[in-house]
């Protein structure tokens, strides 16, 4: 922790009001561009972009479908954006669907979507603003609202986050700081009523909620008090549902589950000053940190001012890997590195345009779909690596895009 | 290291709210405080600027801060004269909130061996967490005076709806050098923090609880 005194002296920031000339004169590549590309083994490229929106939106939140034939990207103009995942063509665009409520006059985003875990023709979305919607991809997307609690009940209007359980049957909301009251909203999702609340765990505006993926009991949720709080639904009252406590000693970012090769649950947890800690849920432990210019210094940059941590996901092989990107010159630095006792670089992702607030990997065909402060969606896949003999990756790419049918397949 | 502030700006303005509290003394310890102006920045769509940043020299030396410890914790504490507490200890509390809660209002920040860190939900149950006072982790591998310096030193900054935040970097009874030091420091990392760096900077102010403002940028 005291290393973050030598580190704030040397921050690499830029001076200069030109953020281009900035950005080229502090941050660079910490090695020539071959030495790149033999560090980072895996190249992905870009199978099919889409500029989601015209306006200047943000894409805030995706999710997929389980069987990755659909993605949702939300917005922070409160807007949902549904993309079929073709195997031929890339990504289609199949629906727009607006959620800002026309009574509210103050802006609204989207906190949250899912699919459902079990029947992906229903996707669940928040906004910021309060307001929870079901649609029916069958029925056209018809719009099913949630039942309006009894008025009596002083419920925080601010939803921050959400996340559906393993069945799909509960839907848990995160709320901002409301007269010194966090909360955890449970939703019934089939009756699309509230069922209860947590109110004592947190005390900081909510920033993540992911439920177990397997597990329908289990949940962990993230905070600006920088707690991470583990609970299992399975007991009747908070304090007792309430398993364990870690304290990140920052502000939580983002959260996830994964599970490592001897079927141990671990969470990762990025950050608000971009630090990434993974934690042992069930033996409580830290189990590894990993600090801002570690991560810089992993994906070979020189400024941590100029890098950030977008997401960690898992592999199928069990391991975990985390995406981190830059903030000149439209995020045009993407790359990955796989977490053991140090980070490893992993792989490079070349022709990035912005910003990444979200992203969702399918892990069997190594696809990844990121959306950000661009407005665009892309869709990246590893290229095939041509010359490399002593390629062991044994996975076949179930999902080959291919992007337009001009371009040849080099096999 | 560029900065848009020089070191000569930074003695002027941190002398000149010294000098200021000196001529009307106040009855209890005025803090010194860091105040950012952001532009360009949009708290519905940006990313959240939150965290904590630790600093060279304690800003609040009147922090009290326990030890929830296990036996070797106990023992180091009751030499060094900190106060902690065990498991034991904890376990008397039988759960009961208000006692809980009336612990939590004693002290300002709690440091917990791994061991008990694990049991704190069991033995107190959310109190401390409503509290904003979960303990933080103290490890056998570091030094517990170090470790306590460190929370010390801490400082947490949020910023909410308003483009505009403030932290508190020292008091007025700190040296001239020693606050030099923590805002060099502060604005290095808060600036680094942002999207777009000094661009999304709009103005810097550093002041004394009752002082005037001084513009630094």
């Amino acid at each position: 922790m005291s290393k973050r005194i030598i580190f704030a002296e040397n921050l690499g920031l830029s001076s200069s009001d030109d953020e281009n000339i900035g950005a080229i004169e502090l941050d660079k590549d910490m090695c020539t561009s071959s030495e790149i590309d033999s560090l980072f083994k895996i190249k992905y490229k870009i199978a099919h972009e889409m500029s989601a929106t015209m306006k200047r939106e943000f894409i805030m939140k995706l999710c997929t479908n389980t069987s990755f034939t659909k993605v949702a990207a939300g917005t922070s103009g409160a807007t949902v954006y549904i993309y079929d995942i073709c195997q031929e063509r890339g990504l289609i665009k199949s629906a727009c669907l607006p959620c800002s409520s026309s009574i509210s006059d103050q802006p609204a985003s989207i906190c949250g979507l899912n699919f459902l875990n079990e029947d992906s023709s229903i996707l669940v979305v928040g906004t910021t603003d309060g307001h929870l919607f079901v649609y029916d991809v069958r029925e056209n997307y018809s719009r099913m609202s949630f039942k309006r609690g009894p008025k009596h009940l002083d419920v925080p209007k601010d939803y921050l986050c959400l996340d559906r359980n393993a069945n799909s049957r509960l839907l848990c909301v995160g709320t901002a700081n409301y007269r010194d009251m966090v909360q955890l909203l449970f939703f019934d999702l089939r009756q699309r009523k509230l069922m209860g609340c947590y109110s004592e765990s947190h005390q900081g505006d909510m920033t993540d909620i992911k439920f177990h993926p397997q597990n329908p009991d289990i949940l962990c949720t993230g905070s600006v008090d920088g707690l991470i709080n583990i609970f299992d639904l399975h007991e009747t009252s908070e304090e007792d549902a309430l398993l364990t406590t870690f304290n990140s000693e920052s502000c939580v970012y983002k959260l996830n589950w994964h599970k490592t090769l001897y079927e141990k649950d671990f969470i990762s947890c990025m950050t608000t000053t971009n630090d990434l800690k993974l934690y042992n849920s069930e033996e409580y432990d830290l189990v590894a940190e990993f600090e801002w210019p570690k991560i810089t210094d992993a994906i070979k940059r020189k400024a941590p001012s100029n890098c950030h941590l977008i997401n960690t996901h898992s592999t199928l092989d069990n391991k975990i890997f985390s995406l981190v990107g830059t903030n000149f010159n439209k995020g045009e630095i993407l790359r990955s590195v796989q977490l053991k006792d140090q980070m490893i670089p992993l792989a490079n992702f070349k022709g990035n345009k912005q910003i990444i607030r979200d992203s969702v990997f399918e892990m069997n065909s190594n696809a990844l779909i990121t959306g950000g402060e661009g407005g665009f969606l892309t869709l990246w896949t590893q290229e095939d690596r041509l010359n490399d003999s002593t390629q062991n990756n044994s996975q076949e790419l179930k999902h080959k895009i291919k992007r337009g049918s001009h371009k040849t397949n080099p096999y | 290291m560029a900065s848009k502030v020089s070191r000569d700006t930074l003695y002027e303005s941190v002398n000149a709210i010294l000098g200021f509290s000196q001529t009307k003394k106040r009855h209890f310890l005025e803090t010194v405080e860091l105040q950012i102006g952001l532009k360009n920045y949009d708290p519905q769509k940006d990313k959240r600027f939150s965290g904590t940043v630790k600093l060279k020299h304690i800003p609040r030396p009147k922090m009290k801060v326990c030890i929830l410890g296990d036996q070797q914790h106990c023992d180091e504490a009751a030499a060094n004269n900190i106060e902690c507490m065990d498991a034991e200890a904890l376990k008397k509390l039988n759960k009961n909130k208000k006692l809980v809660k009336k612990l939590a209002k004693s002290y300002d920040a709690f440091l917990a061996s791994e061991s008990l860190i694990k049991q704190i939900p069991r033995l107190l149950g959310p109190g401390l967490n409503k509290a904003g006072k979960f303990p933080g982790l103290l490890s056998h591998q570091e030094s517990m005076t170090s470790k306590i310096e460190e929370v010390k030193s801490t400082i947490k900054f949020q910023m909410k709806k308003v483009l505009c935040l403030s932290v508190a970097v020292g008091h007025v009874d700190m040296k001239p050098d020693e606050l030099v030091q923590n805002i060099h420091l502060s604005i290095n990392f808060l600036v680094s923090l942002l999207k777009k760096n000094w661009q999304n900077v709009r103005s810097l102010h550093i002041k004394t609880t009752m002082g005037p403002p001084q513009r630094l940028y």
